[in-house]
């Protein structure tokens, strides 16, 4: 059986790697701006730019919808979880543990509705 | 209906009819009603003077309800701050708060009207007392808006802060009203034809006068070059000898310095548009009206030019006008009155702007002063948010690894046989996903800044470097290890805030954080440049970083950079997210609103 050492540790990991990805693109958007603000030729200003703008869409993409790997996983360690101890939302009450709304999110896409009283603030300050 | 000198280009003022120019209107500033913008003094008891503010105003347009009569007396310096008071500024300040004067940015001080007043010893000018009307009389002040290093145009905040003012007087109405028609044959011009005649050089007695023919030759080799006009330039003797400027022809502009006094010979037949003439000298302006005194601005506004400026008593070598500021905001389209009042260091005080501060003028070039990155300077920004972005995306690929960790590292068979499938396909799909997203992007960053060299040329010439996690995305960043940044270097960049409207000089107190509430014991790193300026950068002009003076920075440069370059005893770990805090603090131990950013070490 997963410790809720271990849960709390995954739910907080897929988060990060969320706003990780998020600050990548937040990144691209100040390259873009500089870039904007550059002396340079119209023709390579333009090849530039049009990379800047793929890699953003790649990833806007991406952030769309959430990574069907990820919710392939936390769907494999909900029924784990509901397996060993019935339900997920007794599991999180009884260890008295909130998760953020973004793994929450995700367990909702896997089929594993988190009850309101069970969610509570981001991971990440 | 008006035509507005701004609208049309050089062609289309040459090419005017003379019933279009009957009707041309010059209009310099970037809104506003002109008509109701311009306030034009004249003295109540003088019929001439009344002549002259109307004669003024119906050239540019101006609504006579913007005609203010005063009780001066016909002295040109008035003998203390309490006459002046008493005879032009309270009768100007009830006018501003009429009707009409709440509209008011810029004072005409008009024939007849006394130019400047006693106040101990020196002979205040009655235009830069204008610019603060609105403020309590604090001689010699620091100008707030002196030399902006990010320019824009004169605006209603600016006006709040002081009036463009200027004073247009003479020997006779007669030529009090040649100067109004200098600048509109000024403006007819179109675009300057004529020389700048340039004299930085004169003996220097102390530090200051070196550091005002420092700012002389800085002009000459910064801005000078870009006006495209011809110039003539003095050219050195030896140290005891102020080598003058014998005579002008064919001129438009002229700056110099330490020439007292001039004849009528000096200036030679006009054939060109005269604009702008400064002396910087020490008691040219104090009269305008003798026509036997050979001053400076009094031989220039009769030899034709549109507008000139002088100090009325010793301004001091601190207080002299500075053509760097006025060339740039004349050269970006500024009129001469807000060229001058970028350009001049102090307020309240003894220099006086002559003639017509509306003129604006263009200048023959197709060159145009960018404020935007080089891009050289655009290539290091860039590539600071671009190793940020893949030391994310690679910080992203660790925390999935760190999930299959905690579920491989675990006892529990069950949790290994039931979840690791699932979690092993999260890894994989991840790991080395940051390569295949960043790769073309990478290669075509390190093809934008150069021609046909290579990249460590580039680097090379520029003294740059780029992150090593660049040659890990693609082999076109591989560079010799000389021009990688090391292992943990980082650098802290923001844009230099002035929110206040009084002149001052900052310090930077930047905090660096492990968590963004900087809760106690995350704080990890406190810099202060008034302790210590080792590291600090500051973009003195455009893309152009030097090191921080002990003094702190002057608030001109508002929206110019500072830079922190992390050294090796600072170094971070490798793609570290940490968060800076950085604040301004001025001499008034005043402080900025702190400003908080999150950064990654992106090498």
């Amino acid at each position: 059986m997963i410790t809720i050492g271990d849960y709390i540790s995954i739910a907080c990991a897929l988060e990060r790697a969320d706003l990780l990805q998020s600050d990548a693109a937040n990144s691209l958007v100040s390259m873009q701006n500089v870039l904007s603000s550059t002396r340079a030729s119209d023709g390579k200003i333009l090849a530039l730019r049009n990379e800047i703008e793929q890699v953003r869409d790649k990833i806007a993409l991406q952030r769309s919808q959430p990574l069907q790997n990820a919710v392939a996983a936390v769907q494999s360690l909900q029924r784990h979880v509901e397996r060993y101890y019935g339900s997920v939302n007794s599991f999180l009450a009884d260890n008295s543990v909130k998760v953020s709304p973004f793994f929450a999110s995700l367990s909702l896409e896997a089929g594993y509705e988190i009850a309101a009283a069970n969610i509570g603030s981001s991971c990440i300050s | 209906m008006p035509i507005y000198w701004s609208n049309l280009s050089a062609d289309e003022l040459a090419n005017l009819t003379n019933e279009q120019w009957a009707e041309l209107v010059v209009d310099p500033l970037v809104s506003g009603d002109l008509s109701l913008s311009v306030a034009v003094v004249y003295r109540e008891d003088s019929a001439e003077s009344l002549e002259f503010a109307t004669y003024y105003a119906d050239k540019h347009g101006i609504d006579h309800a913007m005609l203010v009569p005063v009780p001066c007396t016909g002295d040109e310096i008035l003998s203390s701050y309490a006459a002046f008071q008493t005879q032009i500024e309270n009768p100007l300040i009830d006018f501003l708060a009429d009707e009409y004067g709440l509209t008011a940015r810029i004072i005409i001080v008009g024939y007849g009207v006394p130019g400047g007043f006693h106040h101990s010893g020196n002979i205040i000018s009655t235009t830069s007392r204008l610019s603060r009307i609105h403020h309590t009389f604090d001689p010699g002040m620091s100008n707030p808006l002196f030399a902006r290093q990010r320019f824009k145009r004169y605006d209603d905040d600016d006006a709040d802060i002081a009036i463009i003012a200027s004073r247009i007087d003479a020997p006779t109405l007669a030529l009090a009203k040649s100067i109004v028609n200098n600048m509109r044959l000024t403006a007819r011009q179109g675009v300057v034809n004529g020389k700048i005649y340039f004299d930085p050089l004169a003996p220097t007695v102390d530090e200051a006068e070196e550091a005002y023919q420092a700012e002389l030759l800085d002009f000459e080799a910064q801005v000078l070059p870009v006006l495209n006009i011809p110039s003539y330039k003095t050219t050195f003797w030896d140290e005891y000898t102020d080598v003058v400027i014998p005579k002008v022809s064919a001129d438009s502009f002229m700056w110099s310095w330490k020439a007292d006094r001039a004849g009528y010979t000096f200036f030679k037949e006009k054939t060109t548009a005269r604009v702008f003439l400064y002396n910087g000298d020490t008691d040219g302006a104090e009269s305008v009206r003798d026509p036997l005194d050979k001053r400076w601005p009094m031989l220039a506004l009769n030899a034709g030019y549109a507008a000139t400026a002088g100090a009325m008593s010793d301004p001091l070598p601190e207080g002299l006008l500075r053509p760097k500021p006025f060339f740039d905001a004349l050269f970006r389209g500024a009129s001469i009155g807000e060229a001058f009042l970028f350009a001049v260091p102090n307020l309240d005080w003894t220099i006086t702007l002559f003639g017509d501060p509306l003129l604006t003028v263009k200048f023959p070039t197709a060159e145009v002063l960018l404020d935007g990155y080089t891009s050289a300077s655009g290539f290091n920004l860039m590539g600071q948010h671009l190793q940020s972005a893949i030391a994310y995306y690679l910080e992203r690929e660790e925390a999935y690894i760190d999930i299959f960790n905690i579920i491989n590292d675990t006892d529990s068979v069950e949790v290994i046989t039931q979840t690791m499938p699932a979690f092993t396909s999260l890894a994989n799909g991840v790991i080395a996903e940051t390569k295949g997203v960043f790769s073309r992007l990478v290669t075509e960053y390190t093809k934008f800044p150069r021609g046909a060299g290579s990249l460590p040329q580039f680097l090379f010439e520029r003294g740059d470097k780029i992150s090593r996690l660049l040659p890990l995305i693609s082999p076109s960043a591989s560079v010799p290890t000389a021009f990688l940044f090391d292992f943990g270097y980082w650098q802290f960049e923001d844009e230099i805030q002035h929110p206040v409207s009084d002149f001052a000089k900052y310090t930077f107190i930047l905090k660096i954080a492990t968590d963004d509430l900087f809760t106690v014991g995350s704080t990890i790193l406190t810099l202060d440049t008034s302790v210590s300026t080792a590291g600090w950068y500051y973009e003195k002009e455009s893309n152009q970083f030097v090191e921080i003076p002990q003094g702190g920075i002057l608030s001109s440069f508002a929206g110019r950079r500072i830079r922190y370059v992390s050294p090796e005893t600072h170094y971070f770990d490798e793609r570290k997210v940490y968060y800076a805090r950085i604040w301004q603090e001025n001499e008034f131990s005043e402080t900025t609103p702190t400003r908080t950013f999150k950064q990654v070490v992106g090498t």
